[in-house]
């Protein structure tokens, strides 16, 4: 008996995986998450409130930010009450390795260590960072940073992924928070600021009296919804979840309002 | 050589390209099939295109196409086990198959109790009337009978779609539905656009009038089961890749099953 060679193909990558010991298989669960969930009749979703448009809170007081909007709207097509977590940017991934919550909401970059440590849903969001400054100043690659001061937000990815792109010479000026990078250049503390494309929108919308480019894109990365590894049934219910609320538009309409521009080519399901 | 050595041989031949990317311990799902040498696949056969029964007793459609080609690609045989309208989620957990095709529509409610696959079939549901009683939308229906399918994925789909339950009345089959709608008066009934083509052709003056937008059928699994999962996934990725699923479903529903579906 002969094969036919497109299902000889079709029979060696579906069956892969059959039997692999994998690092799944290496973590410790707390037993079947979505389970867990679906008993109690809540979901803890862990989310950074110091971090807006993700995370912050609005007018009221209450937590507010994409992010946010995610976790309700994960909570609402689960059935379940919602539980919200307060994480801070660094402990973020051991807040689902402690079992402190079922789910992370909270812009977590879809990045090694992040991907060997914890499950990642398909992405939803991505940051986009940038090297910004006046228009009189031409910055038409890396090199022309040396000599000048850099501003960017302490303890973040952005600062932390820019800071090790500076070339001999710069000055990194480490800011309290993103707000403050910016600041800095309009002070005339810093030459350049390391930010986000979104808050020049912001910015320029806001006060189109300020005049600062993206001049250098810096770093780009994907983030997800985040789980426990060894939970295969929570994170296919988080993609079904993404794929369908991609398709009605419900997460471009939550992209809108917190950044408002559109959801980036390439999460988009349609 | 027998198919299922060839399944085995191509396997091993596999595992060492693929090792890295394999998630999870195995769960034994895909082994169980492969070991039985055949995957029963439970099929809704409501005499659509997505499934029939011809007059020799096989079945047709969309749907045995897809199972087929599946059996095929896991070099097991096909068994079909016909499971009645809005029992397939129940059938699925009491073990009567491996494999649901057809009768999981994809919603977060269903993936809150079932492993749904990579979507494998596109409509829409269509909202039918008698030729001379034309509405445009659903408000209009505020007043109206409105007859539905039965089924709690089907009912999730509606309800997703905007469609209050209170006023609707439940059918078990888009024949029923078909009988109602030849009664006249206030009356019309939401379906899927390939049972919209069925009432049609035995009720011709009825009339689709609008859509309630778009939905997508999975292959439903038990929870758990994700090396199966994992190869029915891999499978329909290629089937759509080769372009056979979009070829089948033009033939079967005269519509192409959308661009990227893979989660």
């Amino acid at each position: 008996m002969t094969t036919h060679p497109a299902l000889g193909r079709r029979q060696v990558l579906a069956l892969a995986g059959v039997t692999l010991p994998t690092a799944g298989a290496r973590a410790t669960a707390p037993g079947d998450i979505l389970r867990r969930v679906r008993e109690a009749g809540v979901v803890r979703v862990g989310v950074w409130l110091e971090a807006p448009p993700w995370g912050g809170f609005d007018a009221d007081g209450r937590p507010d930010g994409s992010e946010v909007a995610i976790a309700r709207l994960l909570a609402r097509d689960m059935g379940v009450g919602l539980r919200l977590v307060r994480v801070t940017a660094r402990e973020r991934v051991e807040a689902l390795l402690q079992d402190r919550c079922d789910v992370l909401a909270a812009a977590l970059p879809m990045i090694q260590p992040h991907t060997g440590r914890v499950a990642f849903s398909v992405p939803h969001g991505r940051v986009n960072t940038v090297f910004a400054a006046p228009p009189g100043l031409h910055l038409r690659s890396l090199g022309d940073l040396a000599g000048l001061r850099i501003a960017m937000a302490a303890g973040t990815m952005a600062a932390e992924m820019a800071h090790a792109m500076l070339p001999p010479g710069s000055i990194a000026l480490f800011t309290p928070g993103t707000a403050q990078t910016v600041e800095a250049l309009l002070l005339g503390e810093a030459d350049v600021a390391v930010t986000y494309d979104w808050q020049l929108r912001d910015l320029r919308l806001a006060r189109p009296d300020i005049d600062i480019l993206p001049q250098l894109p810096a770093h780009s990365w994907t983030y997800g919804l985040a789980t426990q590894l060894g939970q295969p049934d929570l994170q296919r219910f988080l993609n079904i979840f993404l794929f369908l609320r991609g398709l009605d538009g419900t997460l471009a309409d939550i992209h809108a309002r917190y950044f408002a521009s559109p959801l980036p080519e390439g999460l988009r399901f349609r | 050589m027998p198919r299922a050595l060839l399944a085995r041989r191509s396997l091993l031949a596999g595992l060492p390209l693929l090792a890295g990317t394999a998630e999870a311990a195995p769960d034994g799902s895909l082994r169980r099939v492969l070991d039985a040498g055949v995957i029963r696949l439970g099929v809704q056969v409501e005499g659509t295109a997505a499934a029939t029964r011809s007059t020799d007793g096989s079945l047709r459609g969309y749907l045995p196409e897809i199972g087929h080609r599946i059996a095929r690609g896991l070099g097991v045989r096909a068994e079909f086990v016909t499971v009645p309208r809005g029992d397939m989620l129940g059938l699925s957990q009491q073990r009567a198959f491996d494999l649901g095709l057809g009768g999981a529509i994809a919603s977060t409610w269903l993936a809150m109790t079932a492993l749904l696959s990579d979507p494998i079939m596109r409509f829409h549901l269509v909202v039918l009337t008698p030729h001379d009683r034309p509405v445009s939308g659903m408000g209009e229906l505020a007043t109206w009978r409105v007859g539905i399918l039965d089924g709690r994925s089907f009912a999730e789909a509606l309800r997703e779609a905007g469609v209050e339950e209170a006023r609707t009345v439940t059918y078990r089959s888009w024949e029923q539905a078909a009988v109602a709608l030849t009664r006249g008066g206030e009356e019309a009934v939401i379906v899927p656009n390939y049972h919209a083509r069925e009432i049609q052709r035995v009720v011709p003056r009825a009339t689709m009038r609008f859509t309630l937008g778009e939905f997508w059928h999975c292959a439903m699994l038990r929870m758990g089961e994700h090396d199966l999962l994992r190869a029915v996934n891999v499978l329909l990725h290629l089937l759509r890749q080769e372009g056979q699923l979009p070829a089948l479903h033009r033939a079967f529903f005269e519509q192409d099953p959308g661009g990227r579906r893979t989660l």
